[in-house]
């Protein structure tokens, strides 16, 4: 994945979400699917419901609103979960 | 008019010509079968329920019966049928009530989507309801049979029914489906309660059903709110404990295991947030059953039972 290619939320369908402490389950209305989101999981998918960004931008978003260290772990941990949202279908790459 | 006003001889009759149309929940099921054991424990069992008074409507109509050909005298076969169709294997003859209990399930859990259907117990005290999902093997049945005897009615012990037009239970009385251990248990915990007979080396190890309770029967069309969602576990000579379980972790386990969350789509999730939402979500650990049923007495109720 190129650290530069821009995602955003799956166009044409909605999320449906419902938050219980720190956690969340999301609905995709194209796939049908439900998924179990942790906070952190949970705030990428959201931020990228209303922008679009790469991975960079998403970390920035992320250390921005929380207290989390971002290092090079955190940024492979990102560049996993961005991955496994686009297998999911959850998010695409921006065509622009 | 009620199976126990027919003798048993009359009942097998019936059940081997025209069939029976009987009323489970909000259910009926057109049901035939010309097996003497089928007959015996559907008397047994069912007595207390009611027969439809118009053989014009079933929901289902299913037939069981005895393999023909050289099945008739090697290792005899009971052969399933569901609406003219055969969708599974043959099994022994002497697992042919389990079987009929099995498909009656399958027959409701894949064909009824006006409701949300979830593999759970669900009993119920005073209007509200508590939902036990549990995998095979942590004593679901076990407790669910032990509160159906001592003060809970009995909803469900395999499906929790779960209706979207007002997100109420729905009550499905029927024989409690007891395995292995278990059946002594029971039998020795509620001596007064009719069961079965044992069938031998099932898929699921010895099977033996125990009768509903009357009330339970009699209360089919009462309706209870969903209030707690309980995941109960058996581990011997462990304290018990009720512990607060993640809501979300509910929703998905609660999702994978309904049989037609997915077939909802966006009814489904809807339905299933509601669910979660206005239930207390715990993990429910035992080892002795009238301490787990004292437990579920002083289970949180809402304020307005308090206002009562």
């Amino acid at each position: 994945m190129l650290t530069s290619e821009k995602w955003h939320a799956t166009a044409g369908f909605k999320l449906l979400w419902h938050t219980w402490d720190d956690e969340s389950v999301v609905y995709h209305t194209g796939s049908g699917d439900t998924h179990l989101l942790d906070s952190v999981a949970a705030f990428v998918l959201k931020t990228l419901e209303k922008k679009t960004l790469n991975i960079f931008e998403i970390i920035e978003t992320l250390s921005q609103d929380s207290d989390l260290v971002t290092d090079e772990n955190f940024h492979e941990f990102i560049s996993q979960l961005i991955s496994k949202f686009n297998r999911l279908g959850l998010i695409e790459r921006h065509s622009g | 008019m009620k199976i126990s006003a027919f003798s048993q001889a009359e009942f097998a009759k019936r059940l081997k010509g025209n069939g029976i149309y009987l009323r489970t929940g909000p259910f009926i099921s057109h049901i035939r079968s010309s097996i003497p054991a089928v007959a015996r424990n559907i008397h047994l069992l069912y007595a207390e329920h009611s027969l439809s008074d118009s053989e014009d409507f079933a929901d289902f109509h299913i037939e069981l019966f005895p393999a023909k050909g050289l099945r008739r005298w090697y290792r005899p076969q009971v052969i399933f049928s569901f609406d003219g169709y055969k969708p599974f294997k043959p099994l022994p003859l002497a697992q042919a009530f389990p079987m009929f209990e099995w498909t009656l399930n399958w027959c409701i859990a894949n064909h009824s989507n006006q409701y949300l259907i979830m593999h759970a117990a669900a009993i119920e005290k005073n209007g509200f309801a508590a939902i036990l999902p549990a995998p095979p093997g942590t004593g679901k049945s076990t407790l669910c049979a032990g509160l159906s005897s001592r003060g809970w009615r009995l909803l469900s012990d395999e499906l929790a029914i779960l209706r979207l037009s007002d997100m109420k239970l729905m009550p499905l009385a029927r024989p409690i489906n007891l395995k292995n251990d278990s059946i002594n248990i029971m039998r020795q915990y509620t001596p007064d309660t009719l069961f079965g007979q044992v069938s031998r080396d099932t898929a699921k190890g010895d099977v033996a059903h125990m009768k509903p309770s009357t009330d339970s029967v009699i209360r089919s069309d009462e309706v209870a709110i969903p209030t707690w969602i309980i995941f109960p576990k058996y581990v011997a000579n462990e304290s018990i404990s009720l512990l607060p379980r993640s809501k979300a972790q509910t929703f998905i386990y609660g999702a994978e295991n309904s049989f037609n969350y997915s077939a909802l789509g966006l009814e489904g999730f809807k339905a299933m947030e509601h669910l979660i939402d206005s239930c207390h979500c715990y993990d429910f650990t035992y080892s002795d059953l009238d301490q787990a049923i004292e437990q579920f007495n002083k289970l949180p109720v809402p304020e307005k039972v308090n206002e009562q």
